[in-house]
């Protein structure tokens, strides 16, 4: 239902193009829970906004397509996109806890799209505002708030809900929970996962903490350097992880329950992403990189019921 | 086993202006700590509990409110002459959580190194340096001592600060948070060091986190905090496996685990309770699903298997 094919994506400056996600492609089917991880700087965020074609300049979508339902995102004109948006996909982002404008009650941020974009009269569009606001554990006396009245773990539900309003089929989620704490973080987490059954909506969900992402996800794709190195099926990946880069996060992954003696981090650091790479991006970290990686680029491989680009398999 | 650094009832009070009022927040209401020679103290609690305030008036950054900071035996006044107060900075050295903010940008690696040794008047500069960076893994040291900060990765920089903290051969390195801004693949590095300085250098750390994991791995002892107390502490692994109070139980139930099997209901867990007013027993009493009648008077911390809790349940 929402797929991407061939996406690239990155930033044009007047000297160097940095290409922060290469010739990405992934399929979110119905009740996927999708989650991409990766380090900070792998093109992850950028990801998500060239795939909603919210990339602001200098940012630049080169090529590829976004499918939804059999449509191209990529191609459609602004008031198709903007017929499209709530409705068909939406976004939470990132800092989403500053992302609510501060001199606006709560129920006129969240009307405003449903009014401007979509035609509801005011009485229409508070009904479903606090409808919404209901089904993330807000009451209805919460919306004549202002943000700065509420927790910052009420300020993401109620971005949560607010991307709940039109019932968008696929909700992308950029590091919803980064800025809170361990507990509130588990209660939005644990949210979410009640909406999905209640909504029936897929996720595709961002983050840097892998152990989150393992325990949340039911597909899994592992970024490096702009380019999905490993996709499969949440577990699978956990329990037997192919990449050398899967596998070096999983033993740098300080677990709550396992008692291992000795996590090791992984040498080096990022590739830089405006550099033309040749070769595995990987092969410089990698303690199993050969002569091979030098000089030919791994492809995606469907190897034992999933996909992984290491030139190993 | 010696203690190098003892605290007793600790308290910390701010003063909030709303209006023409004047409110007293508690942010430490009376804690006891004990750091012994080579250990490494993980305090663990959620945003607010006071664990960064602790940090800072055990690095004398905040003088608490009352309370008796011991140091190597010795109670350390409330006003130290300068020389005083170099010889306890010098035992006492702090690490910040951001390694992007707690470098001068401007300022080369080799500067900010020599900064320390200028200031103790320590001899040998450029061997101490070589030393000092060769120990946080940062090798050869000749690539990184002309390099500015930006230069470095998150990872990188975080060395360069460990550095800076152990060039005055201290006893008690205060770190806060030091992993949380790093990604995943740097992060045990940290620890790692952290581990390797506490083996190689005798040092003891006191390490403020909200990563219950990594304290877990890092740690020989934990200490719980809530709401500007301790509610439970001993030995790291124990109170990770095994977690007696209920407060340190919701923390273990939260934290991410890939291996987690069980669903439990963390829907509505409440939120701690304002440091202005706290209530005068159990503080997580009313988010507490075991809490009692009893739990609204002062709780003792007792000991229970080797470990202390606060909670009328033992």
């Amino acid at each position: 239902m929402f797929e991407v094919i061939n996406l690239n994506a990155g930033y044009e400056f007047r000297d160097k193009f940095v290409h922060a996600v290469r010739n990405v492609s992934f399929k979110v089917e119905k009740n996927d829970f999708f989650g991409i991880a990766g380090e900070s700087g792998c093109g992850k965020s950028t990801l998500v906004l060239a795939a909603l074609r919210l990339l602001k300049k200098p940012g630049k979508i080169m090529s590829g397509k976004v499918l939804i339902d059999g449509k191209d995102l990529l191609t459609l004109n602004d008031s198709e996109m903007k017929e499209l948006r709530w409705k068909k996909v939406a976004l939470v982002t990132q800092s989403s806890m500053n992302s609510l404008n501060p001199v606006i009650k709560i129920k006129d941020q969240m009307s405003d799209v449903l009014i401007k974009n979509h035609g509801y009269s005011k009485a229409d569009a508070y009904e479903l505002v606090q409808k919404n606001l209901e089904l993330v554990g807000i009451t209805a006396d919460r919306m004549d708030s202002y943000p700065h009245q509420l927790s910052g773990g009420l300020r993401q539900r109620v971005v949560i809900a607010m991307a709940l309003l039109m019932s968008p089929s696929v909700i992308f989620m950029d590091e919803p929970t980064t800025a809170l704490d361990v507990v509130v973080q588990r209660s939005i987490l644990q949210q979410i996962q009640e909406l999905r059954k209640q909504k029936a909506f897929s996720a595709v969900f961002i983050t840097h903490d892998i152990s989150l992402l393992f325990e949340m996800a039911t597909k899994i794709a592992i970024m490096y350097g702009g380019e999905f190195v490993e996709i499969g099926e949440a577990h699978s990946v956990y329990s037997n992880p192919m990449h050398p880069y899967t596998k070096g996060l999983l033993e740098a992954l300080p677990s709550i329950s396992k008692n291992l003696e000795k996590y090791k981090s992984i040498p080096g650091r990022p590739i830089d992403l405006s550099l033309n790479i040749t070769g595995c991006p990987f092969r410089e970290r990698c303690s199993y990189a050969f002569e091979k990686c030098e000089v030919e680029k791994p492809e995606l491989k469907f190897v034992n019921g999933r996909w992984t680009s290491c030139h190993l398999y | 086993m010696s203690l190098v650094l003892k605290i007793s009832n600790i308290k910390e009070e701010f003063k909030i202006r709303k209006g023409i009022k004047i409110l007293t927040l508690k942010a430490l209401r009376g804690v006891d700590l004990e750091l012994n020679e080579q250990e490494i103290l993980s305090i663990v609690g959620e945003s607010g509990c006071g664990k960064t305030t602790l940090l800072r008036v055990l690095a004398r950054i905040y003088e608490p409110t009352d309370g008796v900071i011991e140091l190597f035996g010795n109670k350390v006044p409330k006003k130290l002459s300068r020389s005083e107060e170099l010889e306890f900075r010098k035992n006492v050295q702090m690490v910040f959580q951001d390694p992007f903010a707690s470098l001068n940008p401007t300022k080369k690696i080799e500067h900010v190194l020599k900064r320390p040794l200028k200031i103790h008047k320590i001899e040998n500069e450029s061997e101490v340096i070589e030393s000092v960076l060769s120990d946080v893994e940062l090798t050869p040291p000749d690539n990184y001592l002309t390099k500015f900060p930006h230069e470095l990765s998150g990872g990188q920089r975080q060395r360069v600060i460990f550095a800076r903290a152990i060039i005055t051969k201290p006893q008690i390195i205060l770190a806060d948070e030091p992993t949380s801004m790093l990604d995943v693949s740097i992060k045990s590095g940290i620890l790692n060091l952290m581990l390797k300085l506490k083996e190689e250098h005798q040092i003891s750390f006191i390490h403020v986190t909200h990563d219950l994991a990594a304290a877990k791995y890092v740690s020989d002892r934990i200490t719980v905090m809530y709401a500007g107390i301790i509610v439970e502490e001993g030995n790291a692994k124990d109170v990770v496996n095994n977690p007696l109070h209920p407060y340190s139980m919701l923390l273990k139930e939260a934290a991410p685990d890939p291996e987690r099997s069980s669903d439990v209901n963390m829907l509505d867990v409440g939120e701690p309770p304002s440091l202005i007013d706290p209530p005068p027993g159990c503080p997580f009493e009313p988010r507490c699903k075991y809490a009692k009648p009893e739990c609204k008077g002062p709780v003792e911390f007792r000991e229970v298997d080797g470990r202390k809790v606060r909670c009328v349940l033992y």
